[in-house]
């Protein structure tokens, strides 16, 4: 195993982003950090609602009045959105969270708000080959949020893979995880999944070369049914892994989303032997914790 | 819960992987978008490395440009490029070859710093319309020679100082115009970062295309192809200032040096400058400065200082300038502005009667507390906030709204390129030389 590492973290998506990377050359190590996080705050820049000078924004102050021509990752972006949202029965939906957003500061919205504004589909028109999109209601707006962590990640595993770095660990705000070869003793990176009440380490999971992405209901976060506007019930949370971040940050925010008994036939039904799930009952995770936050 | 294995993955899920497998993935299924707008400008990219590829992937966003062809002699750059482009763009290694045959009507110009004056001369020779990056060029003798080109040929030109395109930086200009920051005295301007200043070399440090890959991608460090930070950061930052104060500088001392990152580069990681201004009455507009009451002799022409700093080993404060004037400190940073107003004389607040902190004080009987806060006797600040703008973005579409109406005053043409280069160089060889230098005739 390369005898060296480098770790960096940097604020980004309103969290903390780490990476730690192994390798030789330790300038090598650093400059391709420095690269990975400038990745990140780029998909940052670029997706951010609250940044005015992001795509995203854009489209939000625009979209309403005219059709919108956009940046093509934005636009493939886009069209992954409205994907995942007919994959997971509109459990995700890019464009009904900002309203769900402003709700979860008053827990629900009025009933005949959330059927009215949260019901209304399609609410956006989208054509990904001449890249315009266009709302139909000056209320819609696009929040990628649910994927945008998860997406940063997979674009930052692409300069690790062009900068010939095999092995290192990168996470987004401990909630999504990327796991990229093996860690210094040659053996999968080992994520714990923290008991929020003790803060013990709960589950332990190996991961080489695939993503983890957990999402939670509890006391302190609330998550938005898109199909309702309603504040998701329950204590539920699901840990998911994938090969890819972004499709572990969708599918793990998704089945919380879902009533149990839909999130387990949606796992029959759509969900492939390439992703492993966790459905965390009773023992509800607030986070991933990592053993590299701790030990270095 | 654990899952039965399914092979066949949904419909669903492979459009959703197609989609978030990253540009390379999917790009090749894309084609070709039909612009709505007539007569589009058909716009080629040279140069597609970091900032080539965001001002790129600007273009791409604005209606009625069409991005017709980019260019870089470095393969992967030029691979991503193309995916940025979209399939409608023609791909080149050689610069030159894209202006024979494309002929593109505009040219927008990212290549390293001593490449910009032949790149762009090329251009223009080849009747295009051209935004090059700043710096404008890598020496005053080329910029002189380009500005020349560029009148000759009547072409629309403009230099990529964003900051003239965003509205906080416009909103500071009309504030220091209009005299409400009084006479100004100084500006203290800086970019600060702590990080080496490196983009990762994609092989080895034994690996015999180490050192070709090595200037490739880190130009900046290294002097035949970089002017330093001065360049490639100080240059908006006094382009700000020879804006604000609507001249450029009589006479710069500077001190720097490699003092950190001692990894084989050649360009400092440490730079101060003194620059001095000769203002007329045109900065500081006649604002009657109280106190002064005509004792102040008829100063039609006062020094103004300016501070500059880049470092890259402590990142406070950021990339920022703080413009001081009589009456008040403009703090600006391209996403938003502060406006502290200067508490003047006539309005000590303890002399006040009926304040209730005041009152406190007396009737606590104690010793005056000074608050910890250094803004804290000057109140909270007026906020400037940016609301819609990506400024390099709106430089091009400025620029390209210009180049369809063939109007060659751009927000930054040749002659403030020219003297924001003579600017930033000045210092570069004042750094060498350890004297002053003065302004270029």
């Amino acid at each position: 195993m390369p005898e060296r590492s480098v770790h960096r973290t940097r604020p980004a998506m309103g969290t903390l982003f780490e990476v730690l990377l192994l390798g030789d050359d330790e300038q090598h190590l650093a400059a391709v950090a420095d690269a990975v996080l400038d990745e990140i705050e780029r998909i940052e820049q670029l997706l951010s609602r609250f940044d005015p000078r992001s795509e995203i924004s854009r489209i939000n102050r625009l979209a309403a009045r005219e059709p919108v021509l956009i940046d093509r990752e934005v636009a493939q972006l886009l069209a992954a959105c409205l994907a995942a949202r007919e994959w997971t029965g509109g459990a995700i939906d890019i464009a009904a969270s900002s309203l769900a957003s402003q709700a979860s500061g008053m827990r629900q919205l009025p009933d005949d708000v959330a059927s009215s504004k949260f019901a209304a589909l399609p609410k956006i028109e989208f054509d990904p080959v001449r890249r315009l999109i266009r709302f139909h209601d000056s209320v819609i707006q696009l929040d990628l949020g649910a994927i945008g962590k998860g997406y940063a990640l997979d674009r930052a595993a692409e300069i690790l893979s062009e900068n010939n770095i095999e092995h290192a660990l990168l996470h987004g705000g401990t909630s999504s995880v990327l796991a990229q070869g093996r860690d210094e003793n040659g053996q999968p990176w080992r994520i714990a999944l923290r008991d929020p009440t003790t803060g013990e380490p709960a589950e332990t999971i190996e991961l080489s070369d695939a993503a983890l992405s957990c999402s939670a209901v509890n006391e302190q976060a609330d998550i938005i049914d898109p199909r309702t506007g309603k504040v998701v019930a329950g204590e539920v949370g699901y840990a998911v892994m994938a090969p890819t971040a972004a499709e572990a940050e969708v599918l793990s925010t998704a089945l919380v989303v879902m009533d149990r008994e839909a999130a387990e036939r949606f796992v029959l039904e759509q969900v492939a032997s390439d992703i492993r799930i966790v459905r965390l009952a009773g023992r509800i995770p607030e986070a991933v914790s990592f053993r590299l936050l701790e030990s270095v | 819960m654990t899952s039965q294995p399914i092979t066949e993955i949904t419909r669903s899920r492979r459009l959703f992987l197609e989609a978030t497998g990253g540009l390379f993935a999917a790009a090749s299924t894309a084609t070709v978008a039909t612009a709505a707008d007539a007569e589009p400008v058909r716009t080629a990219v040279i140069g597609t490395g970091a900032r080539g590829s965001d001002l790129l992937r600007a273009l791409t966003t604005i209606q009625g440009c069409e991005v017709v062809a980019v260019a870089d002699d470095y393969e992967p750059h030029r691979a991503r490029a193309a995916k940025y482009a979209g399939p409608q763009a023609q791909t080149f290694g050689d610069y030159r070859q894209l202006l024979e045959k494309i002929k593109p009507q505009a040219v927008v110009i990212a290549v390293p710093l001593y490449l910009h004056y032949q790149v762009a001369s090329d251009a223009i020779s080849a009747g295009c319309d051209v935004f090059l990056e700043k710096t404008m060029c890598y020496s005053v003798a080329e910029c002189q020679k380009l500005a020349g080109q560029v009148a000759a040929a009547k072409c629309v030109f403009q230099v990529g100082l964003q900051r003239r395109a965003n509205p906080i930086y416009q909103q500071a200009a009309a504030m220091v115009k209009a005299g409400l920051l009084g006479q100004i005295s100084s500006i203290k301007a800086q970019w600060h970062r702590n990080n080496n200043w490196r983009r990762p070399v994609p092989v080895p440090a034994g690996d015999p295309q180490w050192q070709a890959l090595e200037y490739r991608l880190n130009w900046r460090l290294y002097d035949r192809f970089s002017q330093g930070l001065m360049a490639e950061l100080g240059s908006h930052q006094l382009d700000v200032a020879n804006w604000l104060l609507g001249t450029t500088p009589r006479r710069v001392i500077a001190s720097g040096g490699i003092d950190y990152w001692r990894d084989g580069r050649e360009v400092a990681d440490n730079v101060f400058c003194v620059y001095e201004y000769d203002c007329g009455a045109g900065v500081s507009p006649a604002v009657k400065e109280p106190g002064a009451r005509g004792q102040q002799p008829e100063a039609s022409k006062r020094t103004i200082r300016v501070t500059y700093s880049s470092l890259c080993n402590n990142a406070y404060e950021g990339a920022s300038e703080l413009i001081l004037g009589t009456r008040g400190s403009l703090f600006l940073t391209s996403t938003k502005g502060l406006f502290y107003r200067e508490k003047l004389p006539e309005e000590a607040a303890w002399l006040k009667p009926g304040d209730e902190g005041n009152a406190a004080i007396l009737t606590a009987g104690k010793t005056l507390k000074m608050s910890s806060s250094p803004w804290a006797h000057r109140g909270e600040p007026l906020e400037i906030d940016l609301l819609e703008s990506d400024d390099t973005r709106d430089e091009l579409v400025s620029f390209l709204d210009h180049v369809r109406r063939r109007d060659p005053a751009t927000i930054c043409d040749a002659f403030i390129g020219l003297a924001d280069a003579a600017t930033v160089l000045m210092a570069g060889e004042a750094l060498k030389s350890g004297s002053a230098v003065n302004y270029p005739a």
